[in-house]
Parts: C-alpha cells; sequence; structure tokens
C-alpha cells in the first residue's frame, strides 16, 4: 500500500512538472531562432552585433552560426535533408535560394494573412530590382541584407598625378592609361588569379557592358545565351587585351594566377607598388584599413569606377549582396525578419567600427561611411543597372568551376579562347 | 562450454565492432555504389547505368585527358603521387634514420625531421603556399633564387610544378613518420650478424645493402602500404594549399570526389569517383590482409 501511495506520488509530480515545463517553453519563454550565415571575420562579428540588438529590444534568443561561404550551402542542405531545424539564412547565392523556394523549403515572406514581412514594408524599405532577385510569381522569399559593388578599379590616386592621366571613363581610354604607365616603366595591371571568382567577375563586368542587361541575365541565369555566342567571344576578346601583355600584368601571368585578392591588393598599396591597378571589389577596402593603416582610405587609394564599352547600357554596376531568408514560419521568426528589414538595422549594421556593410535598404542614411566605402554607397545607389553577380546566380557546376577552370586557363594562355569557351559550354549543357 | 557456445560468444565480443562497422562502412559504402548509377542531388533523381563512369574517364578532361601527350588530370596526378609519395618518403626516411644512427646529434636531428608530423596537413598546405608564393618578397624559395640571379618560378601557379611542388610538401611529411619507423628497426636490428659481417671483411655499404636492408624489408612494405593508403584519400592538402587549380591541374581524386560531390553537389558523379578510389584500394587491402594473416602464422 505504502509502496503504491509512493508511486502515485512520484508519478503525479513528474506530471506536473512536465506540464508547466510544456506550458513554459510554449508560451512564457519565446523559441530560439537558429540563424546560419554566409559571413566571414570582421562581418560575422558585426552581423551578431545586429542578432545581440535583436535580442535586446524583443527578448528573443538567436542562435548564430557564422560561417564561410562555401560550406554555408552544405550546411543548409545537409539540415534540410535530415530535418534539423534551421531557421533564418542569410546567402548571397540567388540561384540557391530560388531552388529552395521551388522545392517547398522557404516561406514566402509576404504571404497569406500573417505574412512574415508585409508587402509595403518591403516595397517600401528596398528597391524592386533587389526583391525580384529572389521572387517567384509575385512572392518574395529573401530580405535584402546587405550590397556591394564589383565595378571597382583600386589604385593610388598620387599615381595619376605623378603621370598626369585623367580617370578613364571607356575602354578606350582605360587601355590608353596602361600603356602610358606601362611606357614610364610601371605594371599597369595587378590581377588575382589564385581565387577563381575574381576572374568571373572580370568577365561579368566586360560582358555586362558589351551586350547589356537582358543578355547578361540571360546567360547566366537561363544559359538562354550560349556561351560561344558572339556576344561572348567579343568579351573575352576585350579580356583578353589586358591579358595578353604579359608586361603589363604583376608578376606577369604566371604570377598572376597564384596571387591571392589580398596579396594583390597589398601590390599596389605598398610602396613601391608592383602594380596601379587593381579590379575587384568594393570591399576590399576593408583589406586596406585593416593591412595598410598608415594609408587613408578614399585619399591614399582608392577607386575609379570599371570604365563603359558600349555606351548604349548607360552606367552600369556588377555587385552582389545576401539576403536573409526564412525556412520556418514562428512568431519569432516574423520578429526577426521585420527586424531586418527596417532602415534602423541597416543603419546599425553600417555604422559598426569593423565590418560594417552597406545596405540596400533605400531609406537607410548613408553618413556613418567614409572614405572608399562612402564611393561604394554612392556608386551602388546611383547605378542606372545593378546587375548582380552573374557566376553566383549560375548553377555551381557553371559558375562555381567550369568557369573558374576556363578562365584561369585563359590567364595562363590567353589564346586559348574558343577552348574556354566551349569547356563552359559543355558544363552548362549538363547543368541547365 | 561446447563449440557452439564458444562461436555465440565470439560474435557477441565482435557485435559492437560489428554493428559500428556496418553502420559507418558497409552502408554508406553501398549507398555510395547505388548513387553512383544516378543523377541528381542527394536525393538520386534519375537512373543513368553507367554515364557517371564514362564522363569520368572520356568526357572529364580534368580527370583523365589522354587525348594528348604527357596524359593529365585528377587519375594521372594521382599515379604520380603514388609513385614519388611513398618512394620519397622511404627514401629520405631511411637515409636520416641510418646516417644520423649513433650521431651525436642524433635527438636534435630527429626532433626536427619528426615536427612536420605534428602539424596538420591544412597547415602545411599555408606554410608551403608562402614558401612557394611567387612573390619573392612573401615566397622564401623565390627569394633564394632571385638572391643567386634566377628568375623567380610559379610553383604552384604552372601546371607543368604543381603537382611535383605539392608532392615535395607531402615527402616533407611522410619521412618523418618513414624516419620513425626506420629508426626503431634499425636499431632493433641483429647486431651479431652485423659484426659477423665486418669481421668478414664486409664495408658499410655492403653490410647497409646486403644485410640491413633485407631484415628491414617487412617495416619498409608496412611504411609503403600506409602511405600509399593515405595518399589516395589526401583531399586537404591541395584544397588549401591550390583548390585544385591552376586551371583544375593539381587535382586528385579525392579532391575530385569532394568538389564534385559538395561543390559542385553533383552527387552521383562525385560517388563514380569515390567507388574508383575504392576500386584502387582493395588490392592494397587484399595485400594488407594477407601480411596479417602470414604473420599469425
Amino acid at each position: 500500500m505504502k509502496r503504491t501511495i509512493i508511486g502515485v506520488c512520484i508519478v503525479a509530480l513528474l506530471a506536473v512538472s512536465v506540464t508547466l515545463w510544456a506550458r513554459g517553453t510554449r508560451e512564457d519563454a519565446p523559441r530560439e531562432v537558429q540563424v546560419l550565415a554566409a559571413m566571414g571575420g570582421d562581418e560575422a562579428i558585426a552581423f551578431g552585433n545586429v542578432l545581440q540588438r535583436f535580442t535586446e529590444e524583443t527578448g528573443i534568443p538567436v542562435m548564430y552560426d557564422p560561417q564561410s561561404g562555401d560550406t554555408v550551402i552544405t550546411t543548409a542542405n545537409t539540415r534540410i535533408a535530415s530535418g534539423a531545424r534551421l531557421d533564418v539564412l542569410t546567402l548571397s547565392r540567388p540561384g540557391n535560394i530560388l531552388e529552395w523556394a521551388d522545392d517547398g523549403h522557404l516561406v514566402a515572406l509576404n504571404d497569406g494573412d500573417n505574412p512574415l514581412v508585409p508587402t509595403e514594408m518591403l516595397h517600401d524599405n528596398f528597391s524592386q530590382s533587389w526583391l525580384d532577385l529572389v521572387a517567384i510569381d509575385g512572392r518574395y522569399y529573401g530580405v535584402p541584407l546587405k550590397a556591394f559593388s564589383k565595378s571597382v578599379v583600386w589604385h593610388r590616386p598620387a599615381s595619376f598625378e605623378q603621370l598626369g592621366l585623367e580617370y578613364p571613363e571607356t575602354w578606350q581610354e582605360w587601355m590608353q592609361v596602361a600603356e602610358v604607365m606601362a611606357d614610364e616603366g610601371r605594371t599597369p595591371f595587378v590581377i588575382s588569379g589564385a581565387e577563381a571568382w575574381t576572374l568571373t567577375d572580370w568577365f561579368e563586368n566586360i560582358y555586362a557592358r558589351v551586350a547589356g542587361p537582358d543578355k547578361y541575365n540571360d546567360l547566366f541565369i537561363r544559359h538562354g545565351v550560349s556561351w560561344t555566342d558572339p556576344t561572348v567571344v567579343e568579351a573575352m576578346e576585350y579580356f583578353r587585351q589586358v591579358l595578353e601583355n604579359d608586361e603589363w600584368i604583376a608578376l606577369g601571368r604566371d604570377g598572376a594566377i597564384g596571387l591571392s585578392r589580398d596579396e594583390a591588393m597589398g601590390l599596389v598599396l605598398q610602396d613601391p607598388p608592383q602594380g596601379e591597378m587593381f579590379y575587384l571589389a568594393g570591399f576590399m577596402d576593408r583589406v586596406g584599413r585593416a593591412n595598410f593603416p598608415h594609408l587613408t582610405s578614399g585619399e591614399d587609394y582608392s577607386f575609379f569606377p570599371f570604365p563603359q564599352i558600349q555606351p548604349e547600357w548607360g552606367n552600369v554596376v556588377v555587385g552582389g549582396g545576401d539576403h536573409a531568408i526564412a525556412f520556418n514560419d514562428s512568431p519569432e521568426v516574423r520578429e526577426l525578419m521585420r527586424f531586418l528589414s527596417k532602415p534602423e538595422t541597416a543603419e546599425y549594421f553600417g555604422s559598426q567600427e569593423r565590418g560594417a556593410v552597406i545596405s540596400p535598404n533605400t531609406n537607410a542614411s548613408r553618413h556613418m561611411f567614409t572614405g572608399a566605402q562612402r564611393l561604394e554607397a554612392e556608386q551602388i545607389d546611383s547605378a542606372e543597372v545593378f546587375l548582380f553577380d552573374g557566376s553566383d546566380m549560375a548553377p555551381g557546376a557553371v559558375g562555381g568551376d567550369a568557369m573558374f577552370t576556363a578562365l584561369q586557363d585563359f590567364l595562363m594562355d590567353p589564346s586559348r579562347l574558343m577552348e574556354s569557351l566551349e569547356y563552359i559550354e559543355a558544363a552548362a549543357q549538363r547543368a541547365y | 562450454m561446447g563449440p557452439v557456445g564458444h562461436n555465440t560468444r565470439g560474435w557477441l565480443f565482435a557485435a559492437p565492432v560489428l554493428l559500428l562497422v556496418t553502420l559507418y562502412l558497409v552502408i554508406p559504402t553501398i549507398w555510395t555504389v547505388y548513387f553512383s548509377f544516378f543523377t541528381g542531388g542527394f536525393r538520386p533523381a534519375e537512373f543513368v547505368g553507367l554515364n557517371n563512369f564514362r564522363r569520368l574517364f572520356t568526357g572529364d578532361r580534368l580527370f583523365l585527358d589522354i587525348s594528348s601527350f604527357p596524359w593529365s588530370g585528377a587519375l594521372i596526378n594521382n599515379i604520380l603521387w603514388l609513385v614519388l609519395l611513398p618512394a620519397g618518403a622511404i627514401i629520405f626516411g631511411m637515409t636520416i634514420a641510418v646516417l644520423a644512427d649513433g650521431h651525436t646529434w642524433e635527438r636534435l636531428i630527429k626532433i626536427i625531421v619528426f615536427v612536420p608530423m605534428v602539424v596538420s596537413n591544412t597547415a602545411t598546405a599555408i606554410i608551403f603556399r608562402f614558401l612557394y608564393n611567387m612573390n619573392p618578397r612573401i615566397g622564401f624559395l623565390n627569394a633564394v633564387l632571385t638572391n643567386i640571379g634566377l628568375e623567380p618560378r610559379p610553383w604552384l601557379s604552372s601546371r607543368n610544378y604543381v603537382t611535383l611542388s605539392l608532392i615535395a610538401a607531402a615527402v616533407w611529411i611522410w619521412t618523418a613518420f618513414a624516419m620513425t619507423v626506420f629508426s626503431a628497426t634499425y636499431k632493433a636490428l641483429d647486431k651479431d650478424t652485423l659484426q659477423a659481417a665486418t669481421v668478414d671483411g664486409a664495408g658499410e655499404w655492403q653490410k647497409f645493402w646486403l644485410i640491413s636492408l633485407p631484415m628491414m624489408a617487412h617495416a619498409i612494405s608496412f611504411v609503403f602500404i600506409t602511405i600509399f593508403i593515405q595518399t589516395i584519400k589526401i583531399v586537404d592538402l591541395v584544397l588549401v594549399a591550390t583548390d585544385g587549380g591552376p586551371a583544375g591541374a593539381s587535382r586528385i581524386i579525392g579532391f575530385s570526389f569532394y568538389w564534385e560531390t559538395f561543390q559542385n553537389l553533383d552527387v552521383g558523379y562525385g560517388s563514380a569517383i569515390a567507388v574508383v578510389m575504392l576500386m584502387l584500394l582493395v588490392p592494397v587491402m587484399i595485400l594488407q590482409v594477407r601480411r596479417f594473416k602470414a604473420e599469425e602464422q
């Protein structure tokens, strides 16, 4: 008898505590939001501060996991396949985002009666082109979080002054500038080919200016244009004008193929410079600030926009950026997605001392940016056509592999123009 | 206890290991073979028969290109690795083990040679990226070359050098392993035989070549097989040092498998590469098992 009483007491106690615990997790404490972000270095820390602020404002805890862009897609795919929870992800590859949306893994932001983020809020804060990058039939799948320009040519303004050179606005002028520099015993170009995406960005900038936005998107998103199309060949011929003079390239073509982007930036900024002009992205400013603290960004080193080729396409900027996407619908995720859509959040992210990013939010103030980052923000805001990084919109086997191999091949031996393009075309035929 | 009970107890002892091996080795292997006949991501989409293998051997010049001489591709590179890495490590390891033996500074020499063994492949890759850097201000090797009046060489960025440069880095690591094994074996050799040879008038070279080396045959085959298996599995060194570049010129099988599966998400194709890797390992495994059995008897 005594035993039975004790047994009943234990069971009752257990039942009560389980009920209390369940009530507690369901109603009282908000559920933790799991955030995976394709961010590294200072930027990962800066975004961590943004999420920290979210937790302070709302009391919703966040489990934050920043990873490199290479691994984040694998991690996300593994979590999807295994059923492990993942609420919010930030990523710079609209191609992958649309694939997930198509497969039904994502929650549309502006769908239903109680949407994650109301359509008006998105339209108020972001331009249509940014939303369209991750839209299917009017449903938006990502909050634009970060923007950067990849139409940027880094240089030292002092070099241009010494040689009495003007900044080139057209391709022809640019090649003339290079010739003058070479004649004066300088090495005009620094090209980094070790991480091959730097070469895909070169090609994208030329192609956008040769063939215009429609063909550009056709080529990368749908493979509606063949890689052996005359426009593609023409763009590669422009690129070849830069590559074919081995003396024009710092350390020569053999050296360029092994040069990382940080080293390449260093060659321009070091004293004396080993090369004069380094084409890449606005975010290289961070390397300048970190590794050359005695130089002033925007003065000792700066950038001019990638010159025009066909004037009919106007002021084109090729760039990239991240979107935040949601895999689950819950009140906590809703709070976070709305928080990330606010201009105040964008400004807070932009005013981080290190790792600040430029937001695509049109209502966010730009006053906090200095030096070259201010120029970059202006370039993004004033772009007549903003084109998203093409290789990031193409399937991985094309934009992350075949293009890498083919363009490195082309850099080592610029006479292999057609072979390089045929190689990409073969991969594209398999991938689309 | 009768023979049946004995048997049951044996199985019971083996059960935990059998379970783990089945769960983590047998089932994934069967899955991989199954995947290799399909296209699509981690969920097989379309059965394509042997198409993945056909593409691997005839349609993927980064895996195998025999259209022009010299042949190239990940498979050829891997064969080069399999020949040069064990050979290099064994020759250097043996030389150091024998020459350092009994030397005043034996300990110091061995400590220095052993260091790479405790450095991870990732760290080694980064060290050698600096060492090989084309810019003489950064790259030690090219700094030496330019100081003696030669042109800097693109160690990691030329098709002709990149695989050899990476193998050299790996030899640096595995020499340590070979030296350790050989040194221990060398010290344990039967001193009477060697003394008898000295009395009979054999020189140092003859003693080494005709007596010590044959007596160390077992150790050499152990070192060879260990390094051989490790070589087929290498991914990290190549991934970190060159990303398989330039233009895919330094890929090896393990790298291609990783790249196709996780970078391109072409899981069927990646699995086909894994199957080829397995095929390469089977003869070595058979050899190894036979050796174990011979030793037991």
